[in-house]
């Protein structure tokens, strides 16, 4: 019995450091370096049990280079509609793109979920970032800065004050940080 | 027969088929595109197409939970949000932040349930409550020029205990010192108890009377009611007394009638939002000379008379704006200040004062704590520059307080913490 309970242990531990320890995926596309967010954000007990609320979960992405010469970010919403059991999801992108679709289970929310994103622009050849991603309940920034987000042209130096807007100030359920060195290919 | 609020909704939603997609996102927007013009057409359109898509819920319930002493009703009360009635979730989230800044609330967060028909819900607020006993210590020292050390007018204490009576009742008792910087009224610390009443006659208005009692005084009572006229926006009525008969003998009532305006995210560690007031005063205080044998040179005084009666009016008003500028960092600009007229009658003469004071701050604080966590004390580090303007002196007959100058000010680091028990202000500063 000891030893079966040990060999599911053993099973379990590098399952769950793996779990812990899954880390975004970066690549560059043309002048542009994206992000791949770990499944691992979405079953986390606080974001599962907001995801769960009803009402908007905001992931914020906030990237900023070593040096501090350029920032970007970008914006994530998924709603649970509890009638309808969907996903109603959205995201905003530097290059000012947004994608919006309703997904109608959890695992493809998690593969749309990893769909890369863009949030910084890539001048040189690599770029060392500081990435936090921040987990708002409700949606933070709302319609307003979406239209403001919209309507003022791409300025890269700008963009996270645009696309985090009013929710820089809203406590966050949880929060996420990596880094990591960005090579163009 | 009368429809409930529900039934009444759902027949409003009936008449209304644009609202039929309640709790649903309404449209769907132009595709991202990669040229100019459609780039173009996105600003152009794409924007109010986004306002549209707003979800809006129709609230079947409000159901508080985690409660252990705060009343239920009193925080449903307090969301100002009616059952049977649709909400946007920015409307949600202003609720969630006026439920917040209740003083016997630590947290608050709300999800939704699905109700007992389609498209209904049922909100659920989880409320992390303080604990009945409270405490407030606010207190500055300031190294004044001359070496001395003083507090600054804006410090101010409390220490009690509060409990729920009733469905919408909380009593309190407990020891407050207040300071203000009102040259009509007088700084005060006294044993206090106190009712109020949320949620009067339905109306989500409050109530609460208090009495006040210090060593010399007499009991003075205070009455304060306050009406929401909207979500973001209370007007309160005030009457207070004060009746001081020690050395320096002193009946002060004062009445005001307050409209605010409040947007801020937290009550004691905004961060972002804006907090207006606008209140017309009016006052009435008597100086009374003490029983008992006066020897001065001058004019032969009466003993127990008035020696000097002021009727104030002035209107005072106040100005807050929070701006976050990381997620850590925010800054604060804060103004307040009172302009007006008392008349004031003396023995053989009278005469008018015009009034005018207030001050003026900025802030910068910076969070010390991890704000994930939920229930765990909240810290930070303050540092912030205040200047007083206008006269500032006691208009009392009997002149014992110290006086501010005009050109006061002060800068001051202080370090906060709130917990389940109260707040900790403390402080040190520089005043020149």
């Amino acid at each position: 019995m000891v030893k079966r309970a040990l060999f599911a242990l053993l099973l379990l531990l590098p399952a769950a450091f793996a779990s812990a320890q899954q880390q975004p995926a970066f690549a560059t596309n043309g002048n542009a370096v994206t992000i791949a967010l770990p499944a691992s954000v979405l079953q986390h007990a606080a974001v599962r049990k907001q995801l769960g609320s009803g009402l908007t979960t905001t992931f914020i992405v906030i990237a900023r280079s070593r040096d501090r010469t350029a920032e970007g970010g970008a914006r994530v919403e998924v709603r649970y509609d509890l009638w309808d059991e969907i996903y109603h999801v959205r995201r905003f992108e530097a290059g000012r793109r947004i994608d919006q679709q309703r997904i109608e289970s959890l695992e493809k929310l998690e593969q749309w979920w990893r769909t890369p994103s863009r949030i910084i622009s890539l001048n040189g050849q690599r770029i060392v970032l500081d990435v936090e991603l921040r987990v708002l309940p409700f949606s933070g920034a709302e319609e307003e800065d979406a239209r403001r987000w919209l309507s003022l042209p791409d300025r890269t130096t700008s963009l996270v004050d645009v696309l985090i807007g009013t929710t820089i100030s809203a406590k966050p359920i949880v929060s996420f940080r990596w880094s990591a060195e960005v090579v163009r290919r | 027969m009368a429809e409930t609020p529900l039934a009444e909704a759902r027949h409003t939603l009936a008449r209304n088929p644009e609202k039929l997609t309640i709790g649903r996102a309404r449209g769907t927007l132009v595709p991202a595109v990669k040229n100019a013009i459609l780039s173009l057409l996105l600003i152009l359109f794409a924007a109010p197409l986004a306002a549209e898509e707003a979800p809006v819920f129709l609230l079947e319930r409000i159901d508080v939970r985690n409660l252990r002493r705060v009343s239920g009703d009193i925080i449903e009360s307090e969301t100002r949000l009616r059952e049977g009635r649709t909400y946007t979730e920015r409307e949600l989230r202003e609720a969630r932040d006026r439920v917040s800044r209740l003083p016997f609330v630590l947290d608050a967060q709300f999800s939704l349930e699905k109700g007992s028909v389609r498209d209904a819900y049922v909100l659920v607020v989880n409320v992390v409550e303080t604990l009945p006993f409270f405490y407030l210590l606010d207190l500055t020292l300031l190294h004044e020029q001359g070496g001395n050390v003083a507090t600054p007018p804006d410090n101010s204490s409390a220490a009690g205990f509060r409990w729920f009576v009733g469905r919408r009742g909380v009593v309190h008792v407990g020891a407050f010192v207040r300071d203000d910087d009102r040259p009509f009224t007088d700084d005060f610390a006294s044993l206090e108890a106190g009712y109020t009443h949320y949620d009067l006659f339905g109306t989500r208005a409050f109530a609460s009377v208090s009495l006040k009692h210090s060593v010399g005084d007499t009991v003075s009572p205070e009455l304060v009611v306050g009406v929401p006229l909207t979500a973001r926006q209370t007007l309160t009525a005030s009457y207070s007394t004060l009746e001081q008969r020690n050395v320096y003998p002193r009946s002060e009532r004062i009445v005001s009638l307050r409209w605010s305006y409040n947007t801020a995210n937290d009550p004691f560690f905004p961060t972002d939002g804006t907090v207006l007031t606008a209140a017309p005063v009016f006052g009435w205080i008597d100086d009374r000379h003490r029983r008992g044998i006066i020897v001065m040179p001058g004019p032969v005084y009466v003993l127990d008379s008035v020696a000097q009666h002021q009727n104030v009016a002035v209107l005072e008003g106040s100005a807050a704006h929070y701006w976050p500028l990381s997620d850590r960092n925010s800054l604060a600009f804060e103004a307040d200040g009172g302009v007006g007229r008392a008349d004031i009658d003396e023995f053989d003469r009278r005469f008018d004062e015009n009034l005018a004071y207030g001050s003026a701050a900025v802030r910068f604080s910076r969070r010390l704590h991890d704000e994930t966590s939920v229930g765990e004390a909240e810290q930070r580090l303050e540092f912030g520059v205040r200047a007083f303007f206008g006269d500032h002196d006691p208009l009392r007959y009997f002149e014992f307080e110290r006086s501010r100058a005009v050109d006061d000010a002060y800068a001051s680091v202080n370090w906060v913490r709130r917990d389940t028990w109260g707040t900790l202000r403390l402080g040190v500063g520089y005043e020149w």
